[in-house]
Order: C-alpha cells, then sequence, then structure tokens
C-alpha cells in the first residue's frame, strides 16, 4: 500500500541533530539507505574562527557514517582537542568545542563555499566521503540563524543559548525569520514532492524542526503530501530525551509534552508515533485528526530506532 | 526583487533634538526635505528596482508617492517592529535583497548607495552590509535574504548588527561611507552636512532658509 498521493522518491526525513540522526540509523536498517533523503536545520548553523560549522548536517553525517562520539552524540568518536586548545592559549573563545578532525570538515567546508560551490554540493560531498549512502540536504544554502530571545529582552544565536549560556529556562521567543526570508536548497522542494512517505524525525519541534518548517515553500509541500506525513515525539514521558525542548517549547507557550507537539504538526501531518509512556495521550491525538501508533521510543540501539522507523512506516503507508 | 525601505516617524514626532534651534514647524518641512533627497538618492541606484517608505503618517506617505516611492502606510509600533512588518509585506512578492535606509540620512549619494551592493556581492551575495552613522548608529542596512538578521536600529545599533552577524555565523562587511555616515539628529550633523558641498540638495536648500550655515 501507498499513501494516496505516494510518490516513488524514497522517504524523506525532516531532521535536526541528534534524536534525528539515531532515528535515521534506524530507517535505514528497514529502508534502502539510498532511497533515504533527511532535509536537515541549519538554524544552527554559524561561523567560529571564520569556519563554517553545520552542527546538524554534520552530527547526521557522522552518525549515519558510525563514526559519531557516541558518548556525546556530535563530534567524531575519538577526535583531539588541540587546536581549540591552542586557539584557547591566544585568548580565543572555545565554548563551542570543535575537535580536531571534526573542525577539519567545517574547514573543508569553508573552503568549498569560498570556491562557490553551494552548501548542498558541499554537504553532498562530505556525506559521500564518509560513505554515507543517504542523501543529506541542507534545508536551505541562505544563511538561516535562529535567535533566542530571552527574559531582559536579551537576543542570543541558538547555539550560544545551548552550549556557551547552557540552556537557561528564560526563553520568550524564537526567531525565525531568518529562514521565513530564505529560499529552500537545490533538491528539496522537489525531494518532498516525489516522496513516497515524509516523516519528521523526534527532533526539537522548536529549534530544528521548526526553522525547516520556516523555510518558505516547504511547510506548503510537506502540507500538500499530508496523508504521507508521520512525526514521532520527541518528548517521552512528559520531558525531552535530550536537548532544550521543554525550555523552549515551554517559551513559545506549548504545553512540554506528546500532544502538545503532535498540535504544532496537526496540519502538516497524518500520523503520529508516541511512546508507551504517553500512551494515555494518544486519544488527544487521534482528536487533533492525526491516527496515532503507541510503542517504546527510547532509542537506547539502532534496533529499537528501526522498530520506531517501521512504525512510523506503517503508519504512512496506511494513511490517507 | 530588490527593494530599499525608508522609515519615517509622523509629523510632528522627530527630531526632538533639534528642536529649540529650529521651529516644529520648519522640522516638518526638514522631514520632508530629507525624504526627498533619500529617494532621488535611491531612485539613481540601478540596482534598486522597488522604493517603499513606511511611515505612520498620511502626509509622509503622499509626499513618498509623489517622489515615485510606494507608500505603506501603517500604523507605528516602533521603528524594528514597523521595519519588521513593512519587510514581510514587501517578502510576500519576492524580495530578495533589502536595504534599509534611515530618513534622516539626508546626504546618501547614489555612488555610496551603490557600492553597499557590490560590497554583498563580495561576500557571495547572502549576507549583511551596514554602513555606520558617525554616532554609532546604523545608517543604511543591506540584507540578503531580507531578514538574515533581525532589525535592531536604535542607539549604538552598529555595534548590535554586527555581533548579530557575527554571533549568527552570517557573512558581514561594513562600509563607513561618507554620505552615510551623518544622520540629521543633532544641530552638529546639521554643520556637518553643510560642509559637505554635494548631495542632499532640498535639505541643503531648506536649512539655508532656516538660517543655518549662514556664518559659517
Amino acid at each position: 500500500m501507498s499513501g494516496s498521493n505516494g510518490g516513488s522518491g524514497g522517504v524523506v526525513a525532516l531532521a535536526g541533530g541528534v534524536g534525528a540522526a539515531r532515528f535515521l540509523c534506524g530507517l535505514v536498517r528497514r529502508v534502502p539507505a539510498a532511497e533515504v533523503t533527511a532535509i536537515v536545520n541549519t538554524g544552527d548553523d554559524r561561523s567560529f574562527y571564520g569556519v563554517h560549522v553545520s552542527p546538524d548536517l554534520d552530527i547526521v553525517t557522522y552518525t549515519l557514517a558510525g563514526r559519531v562520539d557516541r558518548e556525546k552524540g556530535y563530534g567524531l568518536e575519538g577526535d583531539g582537542f588541540a587546536v581549540v586548545e591552542a586557539l584557547a592559549a591566544h585568548g580565543h573563545e572555545t565554548w563551542f568545542r570543535l575537535g580536531d578532525r571534526d573542525l577539519a570538515t567545517c574547514l573543508h567546508r569553508t573552503i568549498r563555499l569560498r570556491e562557490g560551490f553551494g552548501l548542498a554540493a558541499v554537504s553532498d560531498e562530505i556525506r559521500r566521503r564518509f560513505g554515507v549512502a543517504t542523501r543529506i540536504l541542507p534545508m536551505s544554502e541562505d544563511p538561516c540563524p535562529t535567535f533566542v530571545e530571552l527574559s531582559g529582552n536579551r537576543r542570543t544565536h541558538f547555539e550560544e543559548y545551548l552550549v556557551r549560556d547552557g540552556a537557561p529556562d528564560q526563553v520568550t521567543a524564537v526567531d525565525l525569520s531568518a529562514a521565513a526570508a530564505a529560499a529552500p536548497a537545490p533538491g528539496v522542494l522537489e525531494a518532498l514532492e516525489a516522496a513516497s512517505e515524509i516523516l519528521i524525525c523526534p527532533s526539537n519541534p522548536v529549534v530544528s524542526i521548526g526553522p525547516i518548517l520556516e523555510v518558505p515553500g516547504i511547510r506548503e509541500a510537506v502540507g500538500a503530501r499530508r496523508a504521507s506525513v508521520v512525526a514521532i515525539s520527541p518528548i517521552v514521558g512528559g520531558a525531552p530525551v535530550k536537548g532544550p525542548a521543554d525550555r523552549l517549547l515551554r517559551g513559545v507557550g506549548v504545553e512540554v509534552s506528546a500532544r502538545g507537539v503532535a498540535g504544532l504538526y496537526r496540519d502538516i501531518c497524518d500520523g503520529y508515533v508516541l511512546d508507551e509512556r504517553d500512551a494515555e495521550q494518544a486519544r488527544d491525538v487521534e482528536a487533533l485528526g492525526m491516527r496515532t501508533v503507541v510503542l517504546d521510543t527510547l532509542m537506547r540501539d539502532a534496533e529499537v530506532a528501526a522498530r520506531v522507523a517501521e512504525a512510523a512506516l506503517a503508519l504512512a503507508r496506511q494513511s490517507g | 526583487m530588490i527593494a530599499a525601505l525608508v522609515p519615517v516617524k509622523r509629523l510632528g514626532a522627530g527630531k526632538s533634538r533639534l528642536l529649540g534651534s529650529i521651529e516644529r514647524d520648519a522640522i516638518d518641512r526638514l522631514t520632508l526635505a530629507m525624504l526627498g533627497d533619500i529617494l532621488a538618492a535611491l531612485k539613481r541606484v540601478p540596482r534598486i528596482d522597488h522604493i517603499a517608505v513606511v511611515t505612520p503618517d498620511g502626509e509622509v506617505g503622499a509626499a513618498a508617492e509623489a517622489a515615485g516611492a510606494e507608500a505603506l502606510v501603517r500604523t507605528d509600533p516602533g521603528l524594528n517592529p514597523s521595519l519588521d512588518a513593512a519587510g514581510a509585506e514587501l517578502a510576500e512578492r519576492g524580495l530578495r535583497q533589502l536595504l534599509v535606509v534611515l530618513g534622516d540620512v539626508a546626504g546618501a549619494e547614489a555612488a555610496d548607495l551603490g557600492a553597499l551592493f557590490d560590497a554583498l556581492d563580495g561576500l557571495g551575495g547572502r549576507g549583511v552590509v551596514l554602513a555606520p552613522s558617525r554616532d554609532g548608529g546604523t545608517s543604511a542596512l543591506l540584507r540578503a535574504p531580507h531578514a538574515v538578521i533581525p532589525n535592531h536600529f536604535g542607539k549604538e545599533s552598529a555595534a548590535a548588527h554586527r555581533d548579530l552577524a557575527r554571533s549568527g555565523g552570517v557573512p558581514y562587511s561594513e562600509l563607513p561611507l561618507p554620505s552615510l555616515a551623518i544622520d540629521l539628529d543633532r544641530v552638529e550633523d546639521v554643520e556637518a552636512l553643510l560642509r559637505v558641498e554635494r548631495g542632499a540638495d532640498r535639505t541643503r536648500a531648506l536649512l539655508r532658509e532656516l538660517g543655518f550655515g549662514s556664518g559659517s
């Protein structure tokens, strides 16, 4: 079975960082990796030392390559930190601790961008070099910095909020206006139109999925395929599995729950995967007009992630 | 679309720091003269294909239209929110690059405004180019995409915009351009403008009529 207007372009996943990357590792156990396209948030991209860092693109690439630092969920396994330590000795800020080989990836990206290649082409080159068969697309080639607004009229880039400041609970708003003014990267809208199923990874709905959907044309392209779109809740047992989604959801006035996140996706999503710890919320999600499936979604390993992906795909294929 | 956007306050509300040296009525004439000069300069920049003025004032709007610009006469929620709203409105028509020039940068010359676009080319066509005023403000802000950093006009806004670009990893260039450095705010700005012998024809003529520069 396929969705009512399903294409044959494989599975497209909207992805943030760690949660998405773990989910994608499961997905490619059930679907040939080359038939999966990840459209990845670039709202966290930022320049450090003149080098273009794309945290989510690299987390997804490294994780799918099996090279990620598993304990942290980002960076490369066994990487050294000689460069940032030397930079610190020169008085530079090193709160974003880029590993040496991780920095080399970013430096390569920067060199390529300066040569005139687009971020989509460079991301594709990097994932191939890491041996990743899954297509990895940035949401946009335009700079799309996500700013977090905090009480006291302060405004800070998301990575500064998250990494430098430790994600304080004083969020009053999230500014996605740069994403809203950006253009989708080449291939993004085409991939969404051709997709057989579209999955929204268990990523932060505010600062990971939010910016992707804010890029003009993407929300419409996903919504046009609503019958084939399934999201996986990033909230398990009333709390995010990782990261500051609770503080950001509260900051934008959304309940920190599987049900609260479902409400954000109701217009673009027909199916929703909840964790068994939140089973009692399935009825509320169904009342929003979404179909649900409930299972253990805590992705301790790739096989659990594969079961979550399988359930999401089954729901997408039954929908409509 | 590549658009220029000029915000202008309600007549009778601006230039409080010039009051005392000029009558209220003259201040309003000065506001309109400055707008006329800026619009004339913007019209001479080949890259710009649309010019809009956002203002809460119908008379300012009428003057903008008479000068061939689009008037966005809107309620005034404050400078930055009104720029946000006007940018969003222009974006619905396919805005790709947005140049904001403040309404009191009367001496702006087309060549300097054009240099901002050249600098954006130098950034690869994406990012922020800022022309500071000499008091640390932002006289002109060119962005591609149009909202790549938020509007943060006001006191010390050059530093604020620079920090937003740096913090966001957005390509950034700052051009201290002489004709964009003077925003007419204080009496010494008036004197500085009159010392420059070109541009700002309407504003300069009015200032001389009001008795400025006669002793120098």
